[in-house]
């Protein structure tokens, strides 16, 4: 096998690793994210993703114009995880974890069941046009050109959300009220919105994720359910609500699930499985718990 | 308290269980006298099906509170492991019950293990994680002996003392083994370990700082829930004679959760009552989307203002009744 190891292998292998890393990457900073300050495990982040998708492949039909999609796939799933969070999820606050998970649960179900209703089960494909669809030359391979952009984007906005987080005022106050949101509250800010906020954001990562790889698969009202359990994994090996911890949890599944394929064949999500097992035993609480950002 | 009689003496959820059964049978009774078809039979046999493994999945979350989202996994895994003993060691029904036991106890007893070393969010997190397991391995790597995506068909159906096929005589034997495993639900939780399963949901600590042992009781119980679920998808193997890797994805897991808490989790006979809501919305709301929506919706209720879900807020009243 390692014969034919050449310059187009390994350029081909490096970008599918990198774009599945980069993927599993931004979807599960959107968990980071709304998991922030009241332990909010988000289980309709995978719902949102779906949503997104959908408004992006709407948006671009009508427009043909993919970055109003990309918008319109951050700007959508924002408002209504911010809705969702102010109306409902913010209601439960002060009770444990599993009663919010079990909201976020509920409306993920409705959320799927009102894309079935208006678009039925049927799949779908986003046909990207224009300079997207092409092919480029690079060491002798033809790479698409829609990956280079998907990969280039996706890096800038991890990038964006690290700087916002450690850079702006928004952020220091987010950071902190993740750790002590009591104190930031007696330094007179309203954390309140904050919490909207930062659940509105983390959904807005989500439906741009949907947006994102709705070029590269199909549409379909249960296609949040696959990407939800890896993001979940990625979050649980990094740790739950750290930045740096959602970077390495996706690098190392994004790896694992490209060149894994390549030694582990099929069997690779054993090895994702064993590997969890294997965190689990030796840091309860992920890689990463603890730290800041 | 004044004396009362027999009929009083037996707890309320009991005797709405027994409501619950009396009414399938006279629901079944009068398919048969007025011989109409089997339909409704068959609807009536998924609906227990379904019934034991939201019982099962119910001895964790509602006494134990773990939330478990691993069902599917288990459901799976019974019917594959009935299935490949069937075909690969010898078709009868009980070395296939036995390969079917035997499969899911071991997988349920790695996800236990596992799982139960960690508290809270990472628990449910993880039994999602291992519910997706079986999936993708049947779909995937094993394909050549389980038959992939397009799963395995039984065509001679196991030796039994009765015949299988009869679709009244099956029934009736799920209706049986339904209310067998009320009973042994009821009595596990009457037991120690019942107990202590419950203690660990009100407060871990104090019982393991009387000497339990905190991790062998929680997996004890996620082992003896996947078991029953295990059996319930075997049931399920035998009554449609086809399974295919669509029986575990985590809709399954996910159409339990919901049941259970929409028919109330205080109660072994609220996750059945969710479960006949289901079934009857399923069946005659048939626009797609319809069912998530209005159970979604119900769910969202639920959650929010009547927590105990439809049995315990019936259980709830009729106290509230009885003190006047």
């Amino acid at each position: 096998m390692f014969s034919a190891i050449d310059l187009t292998w390994v350029v081909r292998w490096v970008l599918i690793a990198s774009s599945l890393s980069l993927y599993y990457i931004v979807f599960s900073l959107g968990i980071v994210l709304t998991f922030g300050m009241h332990k909010v495990v988000n289980f309709a982040h995978g719902a949102i993703y779906m949503v997104g998708a959908f408004i992006g492949f709407v948006i671009y039909n009508l427009t043909g114009n993919f970055t109003v999609a990309l918008v319109a796939g951050f700007v959508g799933p924002f408002v209504l995880g911010a809705l969702l969070e102010r109306v409902l999820i913010s209601r439960l606050y002060g009770s444990d974890s599993t009663s919010t998970f079990l909201l976020t649960f509920a409306l993920s179900f409705i959320m799927i069941g009102i894309v079935k209703f208006i678009a039925g089960a049927k799949f779908r494909a986003l046909d990207i046009a224009g300079i997207l669809s092409r092919r480029l030359d690079i060491a002798g391979t033809a790479v698409p050109s829609y990956r280079l952009f998907f990969i280039s984007f996706t890096v800038l906005i991890i990038i964006v959300v690290y700087l916002f987080l450690t850079k702006t005022k928004v952020g220091s106050i987010v950071r902190a009220g993740t750790s002590d949101s009591t104190a930031v509250e007696v330094l007179g800010i309203n954390v309140k919105n904050y919490f909207t906020l930062m659940f509105g954001v983390g959904s807005g990562l989500a439906g741009l994720t949907g947006v994102l790889f709705a070029p590269l698969f199909n549409l379909y009202p249960g296609m949040g359910d696959e990407i939800l359990l890896w993001g979940f994994i990625v979050v649980i090996i990094g740790g739950l609500g750290s930045f740096a911890g959602c970077i390495v949890g996706g690098v190392i599944i994004g790896v694992l699930h490209s060149f894994g394929t390549l030694i582990f064949g099929e069997y690779v999500m054993f090895v994702t499985y064993a590997l969890l097992i294997i965190v689990l035993s030796v840091r309860p609480r992920g890689i990463f718990v603890g730290r800041e950002v | 308290m004044q004396r009362s009689g027999l009929l009083q003496r037996i707890p309320m959820k009991d005797r709405i269980f027994a409501v619950f059964v009396v009414a399938v049978i006279v629901f079944i009774a009068i398919q048969a006298v007025f011989g109409l078809s089997v339909y409704y039979v068959h609807f009536v046999s998924n609906l227990l099906i379904f019934g034991i493994a939201s019982m099962s999945f119910n001895l964790l979350y509602g006494y134990g509170g773990l939330l478990s989202l691993a069902t599917a996994g288990y459901y799976m895994v019974g019917a594959y492991g009935g299935m490949l003993a069937i075909r690969y060691i010898g078709n009868n029904f009980y070395i296939g019950l036995l390969g079917s036991l035997v499969t899911t106890a071991v997988f349920s007893f790695i996800v236990g293990a596992v799982a139960t070393r960690i508290r809270g969010v990472y628990f449910f997190l993880i039994t999602f994680g291992f519910s997706m397991l079986p999936y993708l391995l049947i779909r995937g790597p094993t394909r050549e002996i389980t038959g992939g995506q397009t799963g395995m068909h039984m065509r001679v159906l196991p030796s039994f003392f009765f015949d299988l096929k009869n679709t009244y005589y099956y029934f009736f034997f799920i209706l049986v083994l339904l209310i067998a495993v009320y009973i042994l639900l009821r009595y596990i939780i009457a037991s120690p370990f019942g107990r202590n399963l419950r203690c660990i949901k009100e407060n871990e600590l104090k019982l393991s700082s009387l000497g339990y042992n905190i991790w062998w009781n929680k997996t004890l119980a996620v082992i003896i829930s996947g078991t029953l679920t295990g059996f319930a998808g075997y049931l399920y193997l035998l009554k449609n004679l086809s399974i295919s890797p669509v029986l575990g994805t985590y809709f399954m897991s996910a159409k339990v959760v919901l049941c259970t808490l929409i028919g109330g989790l205080s109660t072994f006979v609220g996750p059945l009552v969710g479960a006949l809501v289901w079934y009857l919305i399923e069946e005659f709301l048939v626009q797609p989307g319809f069912l998530e929506i209005i159970l979604g919706c119900a769910l969202v209720i639920v959650i929010l203002r009547f927590p105990q879900g439809i049995v315990g807020e019936f259980l709830k009243s009729m106290e509230l009744k009885k003190k006047g």
